[in-house]
């Protein structure tokens, strides 16, 4: 395996760590943006883990910094949020396809790391694969009644001794100056419905593998395995969309077993792809038809 | 990251030291503006991650003090030879500050001064900190703290706040004690603390050369740095006056 940390993009500005597995030639690379503004080692450094790992499995790997992120500048040209970022992982595409002489990519995003691989994913025909933590949910009737029953579950005792805590960890932060609750990662802007689901039809309809994980941290918007299905199980697209809820894992894979838990899990969506060389092979076979 | 210093001046170079896990992510962004801001006043400036953290090689388990203490000779010796700069400043937050005033003893060429951003002076009260913080914040994000119990005899941690403490760091973390850390310094040296965290560079005698009174709280561990940056003006402004003075 073999890192480097490079500055690229248009005027220079952003900057990403490439891994290079040992055996080259795969056709397909993998593309971790930010989680937030976490810089691009990722919250807890699992982003180097996730990246080292899929790199051992043959996978290109370019984890980076979004304009005004971690290392990465703003553009003199400051174009809008949105288009921003587009540019911004478009320009991480071009190195990889440059430096690893790959065509296809999957993306993974925590957070707000997700909402940009499913924007990416809906415009870019190069994204063959999304894994999304943590990404837009739909809530629905019982999406509450499963996060009360569950926040209950571990009984009174710990329901109280919570309580506590929490007090005790906000009097802290406002202590040290941080008594400003920070915004709800699961309250960030989403998608209509609607708008939501025509996306993800044609993301399945061109092929692209999806899958969805929730933690246990969101449990306002997503709260119950089933719930992906109970929103959108009517539709044809929900079948093709592989679904994973874990409660045990926190928003920011904070224990070291749910690092790995996560970890596994990745790893085997990744390992049930198609091969990389049997990806590119079929790509090949499509332009050559075209 | 090398920050080149701009106008061609030829002021000290700067060396920045991360703190440790969690308040290191905390903290990148504070040191990409500190170190732009050190170069555009003519400070070429240095980040770089400690082996096992960051995007250097290594994974969590890997991670050593005194290999840290060897990565910060080299880094030293890296940013002489591309800076051209004979005199170095070193920057140190946090564990990276303790490990600062330990590594200037050591190395064979001393920095010209070492500027401590709130210094870890206790090991073991560092890592029951952490462990205090771990179980808050899976509490506050989680619900709970599963099996988890709320304080531990610190010798006997393995992970906190999402990193890996291995056994025999563990065991170098519990020789950091305050006698060592305080008389360690081998050339000036400018703390920067809260007012109450720096009676114990003061008294009973001076163990730094100057200090500043930094009443800006930083909250080191939070893991709001998911959707919050905190780059506190106040301290990047006492760091830099304290690489310039």
């Amino acid at each position: 395996m073999n890192e480097a940390t490079l500055q690229f993009g248009p005027e220079g500005h952003l900057v990403g760590t490439l891994t290079l597995p040992d055996t080259r030639g795969a056709g397909i690379a993998c593309l971790l943006p930010n989680a937030g503004v976490i810089h691009r080692i990722g919250p807890h450094r699992f982003n180097v883990k996730l990246a080292r790992w899929l790199a051992a499995a043959g996978f290109p790997v370019m984890r980076f910094d979004l304009a005004g992120v971690g290392d990465s500048a703003m553009p003199r040209s400051a174009p809008p949020y949105p288009e921003r970022v587009l540019e911004a992982m478009r320009a991480a595409m071009a190195v990889v396809e440059r430096e690893a002489n790959v065509r296809r990519f999957i993306v993974v995003g925590i957070c707000s790391g997700a909402d940009n691989a499913f924007r990416l994913a809906a415009v870019e025909p190069r994204v063959v694969g999304v894994v999304l933590i943590d990404g837009f949910a739909y809530p629905t009737a019982w999406t509450n009644w499963h996060r009360i029953r569950r926040r209950l579950g571990h009984g009174p005792a710990a329901t109280v001794r919570t309580f506590i805590t929490r007090r005790i960890g906000l009097l802290r932060q406002r202590l040290a100056g941080s008594g400003v609750a920070a915004p709800d990662p699961g309250g960030r802007p989403h998608p209509p419905r609607a708008e939501y689901a025509q996306t993800m039809q044609a993301l399945v309809d061109r092929g692209v593998r999806v899958l969805l994980i929730h933690t246990g941290s969101l449990l306002r918007r997503y709260s119950y395995q089933q719930q992906f299905h109970d929103t959108f199980g009517a539709l044809p697209f929900a079948s093709r969309v592989e679904v994973a809820f874990c409660p045990e894992i926190d928003h920011t894979v904070t224990t070291l077993a749910a690092q790995r838990q996560l970890l596994a899990l990745i790893g085997a969506w990744t390992s049930a792809l198609e091969t990389p060389a049997a990806m590119q092979d079929a790509t090949d076979r499509q332009a050559a038809a075209a | 990251m090398l920050h080149r210093a701009e106008q061609g001046r030829s002021r000290p170079a700067v060396l920045l030291l991360n703190p440790f896990a969690q308040e290191a992510i905390r903290c990148h962004r504070l040191y990409r503006v500190l170190a732009d801001r050190l170069a555009r006043a003519g400070h070429t400036a240095l980040r770089f991650d400690y082996h096992g953290t960051g995007d250097s090689a290594g994974d969590d388990e890997a991670i050593d003090i005194e290999r840290w203490i060897g990565d910060i000779e080299q880094a030293d010796a890296e940013l002489r030879r591309r800076s051209g700069c004979a005199e170095l400043v070193w920057v140190g937050a946090r564990l990276g500050a303790s490990l600062a005033a330990l590594a200037s003893a050591r190395c064979s060429r001393r920095p010209v001064r070492i500027v401590l951003w709130e210094p870890v002076l206790s090991g073991r009260a560092y890592l029951g900190e952490l462990w205090q913080r771990h179980i808050e914040h899976l509490v506050d994000t989680l619900g709970h703290a599963g099996d988890l119990p709320r304080a531990v005899a610190p010798e006997t941690m393995r992970e906190a706040l999402g990193f890996a403490l291995p056994r025999h760091f563990v065991g170098q973390m519990m020789q950091l004690e305050r006698a060592r850390v305080l008389g360690a310094p081998a050339c000036p040296t400018h703390v920067i603390a809260p007012p109450g965290a720096l009676a114990a560079w003061r008294e009973p005698a001076p163990s730094a050369s100057s200090f500043t009174e930094l009443a800006t709280p930083f909250d080191w561990n939070s893991e709001e740095a998911l959707n919050s940056a905190l780059v506190p003006a106040a301290a990047i402004q006492a760091i830099s006056d304290a690489v310039s003075a």
